[in-house]
């Protein structure tokens, strides 16, 4: 592995476990909010994320 | 890059945690869907900007998130409207669940591509985990 392998694989790495770290505060996060609050949070996170699927097919 | 795709994947499958009642389980699993989506796209964009995916294999992957992202505000949107019309047992929920994989499974590309399908593992995983936390969720039967 030469070194520009080995970036791409330290960026990627630290790429994932910010997402890991995303998700544990995700579940963290829903535990004082009323169902409903979760039903908002989610409508909003589709809503990003259909912004954010059109931005990665313009990559 | 396996290590990293595992994590990922177990970080999904923690999202079945337990819950209190069957309308609520079923909004958390949505919920966490869309969250477990949202790091996927950023995981993707990770790969293709760093050449680890090819232009086919992002657009396998884009295909696959917006179609379960459509599965996701239908299946949400049933729930809500189940809850609405005063149904609490874990078997009206179930159904809804069960659909929303049907949802996915028939719409979605088939995936052979091992790269891309480590990187949707834990979408799946939270779309399967859904069924599992209503079915274990407490309250009204």
């Amino acid at each position: 592995m030469d070194a520009k392998e080995m970036e791409v694989l330290i960026g990627i790495g630290f790429t994932v476990l910010d997402e890991v770290i995303a998700m544990i505060k995700h579940v963290k996060g829903q535990g004082g909010l009323t169902t409903e609050q979760i039903v908002a949070m989610a409508d909003a996170q589709d809503l990003k994320n259909r912004e954010d699927i059109k931005a990665l097919l313009a990559l | 890059m396996k290590r990293f795709q595992s994590l990922f994947v177990v970080a999904a499958l923690l999202l079945a945690g337990c819950t209190t009642d069957p309308y609520r389980a079923a909004i958390k699993g949505s919920s966490d869907v869309s969250q477990a989506v949202g790091s996927a796209i950023k995981i993707t964009a990770s790969y293709y900007s760093t050449g680890v995916f090819s232009d086919g294999q992002k657009a396998t992957a884009a295909k696959y998130f917006t179609i379960v992202t459509d599965c996701n505000l239908t299946f949400r949107k049933s729930v809500v409207d189940v809850h609405n019309a005063g149904k609490t047992g874990v078997q009206a929920f179930l159904p809804i669940a069960d659909g929303f994989v049907s949802c996915v499974r028939n719409s979605a590309p088939v995936v052979s591509d091992q790269k891309v399908s480590n990187v949707l593992k834990a979408v799946d995983a939270a779309i399967n985990g859904i069924s599992l936390a209503i079915s274990n969720a407490k309250g009204a039967q």
